[in-house]
């Protein structure tokens, strides 16, 4: 018998078992070096099997799981605890499965309401299940888009031919697909193509909104910002009083608040853009038209006497300002071109 | 008698045989002892202290520590997850709201319950959408001073936790969970009263929150911000995102305006809101709030090509985690609201039966 023992073991003991052993007591973790504190006695937090059991009894299987498990690292020899856990895996893949398998037969019968519904229930238990996971946020979702397979000899141009048609539209498939909207596209590949809503939207009148905001605007006293939104609501309801009078009113303070900053040819602009007969927009207009004549002619004067003294780089400014001032100043355009003729000379013979 | 010490002799298949049963049976045992390793706890790796006197011991799904005298609960979640606002976490899956010297806890290192699903129903984040503040004057868009104030007490009274953006995203993504009664608080626009009014009182209650500019606005006027006082509000916690250039509503062509015209100026306003924040603030857009709440398909489309990671309407109502996240509802707060009205916008659970 002790001749025997040995050479039974050695049989016993094959090279692959020798091997799992060793790797069983090495673990699967990596081996620190620390050795456990010999006064401390690990405990779990007692919280733990009150929630896993809480969770079990409200039938939130998957968060028991994770209780349990949480447990069952702190009590590893606990033969209860991992036949629970064991048991509570077999559970959540039957429960899950039936689910799944009802919220694709609701799918496919376009009961999107119930699908959903069965589809979350997959998730409650396990929310691993990537197929549960993509019929909710995608296969269910709204679709802002059409998808298109490409095939051969496909450029942007046929595509929006033949999906919105019209070929002019070939910078939008090219621009959203990334790819060239003058080349022929390679064949297979999947573009996403938006539905093109047309049309006016139901609900909420369209302009209702931007007047709001542009009343918001002119409350706050920013007239600038106010009249684009004004004028925005003009060009699809043109018949809206309040926003032609918030349209005016804005733009004639805003008017006032650039010649307040000395900004007069650009308040000019403003209210030659108001009619002539709103408030005192005519004697304003008359005012700064007078105003921004006489700063040219004083640029002009200056620009001459800046020629006259040979700084050709000063005139040209002069004259240019002049002409900013009053566009249609008399001499200063032709003095203008005839010193930059001059300039450009000067310099190539430089 | 055959002497035991000599091999018995046998014949060659005979011999064959054996010698795969022994291969064989080593093979399952070996299995066995590598599945088994499943079933029981690995051997647990003792991490080295990370903080002086810390004891902990880590598994692959949490942490077991013993919480030292100077811990806190931020503390933990800042040293374990990399963010101290995660501490709701780890007072969650540990049932404390503090934590002791020696109090044995779990940082769970996953989460556990992703989209805030449950038997009964699952989880909806409320967004709430704010405009203008003022000390006393109230306008439909307009809140007061005190009501302001009232409705943020009411969040911390009441048990509600403000969250991220990110935080909402990565919620909706299925990535991660967040804290039960989770709220979002967005201001729209650029008014200067969000720098004068709600800042100071979102700094004092430590709440986050989203300030979406539309750049034609920062302007410095007497009632609107100026970039450097966005710029100061990105810097101490205020999220700053886009809202357009010219707050035109994006679904209208304007009068004249080709469909060409029209889809250059949507990326236009897309896209240069983003780029002029960024320019600014050295921070880049990734969320987008509609002017008017509006969108469509196109939109959505841009959108999502110039780069933003989710977009906002002004729909009222809660999100639960698969609500489209280029079309997250936002409830508007107005200048009128009671505290029940606003209570009514905080709906954070939807009763569906799971089971």
């Amino acid at each position: 018998m002790p001749v025997r023992l040995p050479l039974f073991i050695a049989r016993c003991i094959s090279p692959w078992l020798l091997l799992a052993v060793l790797s069983a007591c090495t673990g699967s973790a990596p081996q620190e070096t620390h050795p456990l504190p010999a006064e401390k006695v690990w405990s779990m937090p007692k919280e733990c099997p009150s929630r896993a059991q809480d969770y079990e009894r409200a039938g939130d299987l998957g968060k028991a799981l994770y209780f349990w498990e949480i447990v069952a690292r702190f009590q590893p020899e606990d033969r209860e605890i991992s036949e629970k856990i064991r048991t509570l895996r077999d559970t959540i893949r039957v429960k899950a499965e039936e689910h799944y398998v009802k919220g694709v037969h609701y799918f496919q019968h376009n009961d999107v309401r119930r699908a959903r519904k069965e589809f979350l229930s997959v998730l409650l238990y396990d929310p691993e299940h990537e197929l549960a996971l993509d019929y909710v946020r995608t296969k269910l979702a709204k679709k802002d888009y059409a998808l298109y397979e490409t095939k051969r000899g496909d450029t942007p141009e046929t595509i929006a031919e033949e999906h919105y048609g019209e070929q002019g539209m070939a910078y939008l498939v090219a621009y959203l697909n990334d790819v060239d909207e003058q080349r022929e596209i390679d064949a297979g590949l999947t573009l996403k193509l938006p539905v093109i809503e047309r049309g006016t939207r139901e609900g909420r009148r369209p302009t209702e909104g931007m007047l709001e905001m542009a009343r918001a605007l002119y409350a706050a006293g920013e007239y600038q910002q106010a009249v684009p939104l004004a004028k925005g609501v003009l060009t699809q309801d043109p018949a809206n009083k309040e926003a032609t009078e918030l349209l005016r009113a804005s733009a004639y303070e805003a008017g006032r608040k650039l010649i307040r900053e000395e900004q007069y040819v650009e308040a000019l602009q403003v209210f030659k853009g108001l009619p002539p007969e709103y408030r005192d927009v005519r004697q304003i207009v008359q005012i700064l038209v007078k105003n921004l004549q006489h700063q040219a002619d004083d640029q002009y004067k200056n620009g001459v006497s800046y020629y006259a003294a040979g700084e050709l780089d000063k005139a040209i400014e002069a004259w240019n300002e002049t002409l900013r001032l009053n566009p249609s100043h008399p001499q200063a355009g032709q003095d203008l071109k005839k010193a930059n003729l001059l300039r450009d000379k000067l310099n190539k013979g430089q | 008698m055959h002497n035991p010490l000599e091999r018995r002799p046998t014949n060659s298949s005979s011999a064959s045989r054996k010698r795969w049963l022994w291969i064989a049976l080593g093979t399952v045992l070996s299995c066995l002892s590598v599945t088994g390793c499943d079933y029981l706890s690995p051997k647990p790796s003792i991490s080295p202290a990370e903080a002086p006197g810390r004891k902990s011991r880590r598994f692959p799904e949490f942490v077991a520590v013993v919480a030292g005298p100077q811990d806190s609960l931020s503390s933990l979640a800042g040293e374990y997850l990399g963010d101290s606002s995660l501490a709701w976490f780890i007072a969650d899956v540990n049932g404390v709201t503090q934590v002791a010297p020696g109090m044995d806890l779990i940082i769970p290192l996953k989460p556990y319950d992703r989209g805030g699903l449950a038997p009964e129903g699952l989880q909806t984040v409320p967004v709430l959408c704010y405009h203008k503040f003022s000390e006393t004057d109230v306008d439909r868009m307009t809140l007061s001073r005190r009501a302001f104030e009232e409705q943020m007490r009411f969040l911390k009274d009441r048990g509600y936790r403000v969250i991220r953006l990110d935080q909402l995203l990565d919620f909706m993504e299925f990535k991660t969970q967040i804290p039960k009664k989770s709220v979002v608080i967005t201001i729209d626009d650029g008014w200067r009263s969000t720098y004068d009014i709600a800042y100071p009182i979102l700094k004092q209650y430590e709440y986050p929150a989203t300030l979406f500019v539309y750049t034609d606005l920062i302007v410095g006027g007497s009632n609107t911000l100026n970039w450097d006082h966005v710029r100061e509000m990105s810097r101490n916690g205020m999220d700053v995102q886009a809202h357009s250039k010219t707050h035109r509503d994006l679904t209208k062509n304007l009068n004249r305006e080709s469909f060409k015209e029209y889809f250059e100026a949507i990326k236009s306003e897309l896209a240069d809101s983003a780029v002029i924040i960024q320019h600014n603030t050295d921070k880049k857009p990734t969320y987008f709030a509609y002017p008017y709440g509006e969108t469509s398909s196109l939109i959505v489309a841009i959108a999502r090509k110039v780069g933003y990671r989710g977009a906002f309407t002004v729909e009222r109502g809660g999100n639960p985690f698969f609500t489209d996240v280029y079309r997250i509802r936002r409830s508007m707060i107005y200048g009128a609201f009671s505290l029940q009205d606003f209570e009514r916008n905080l709906k954070t659970f939807t009763a569906l039966s799971l089971r």
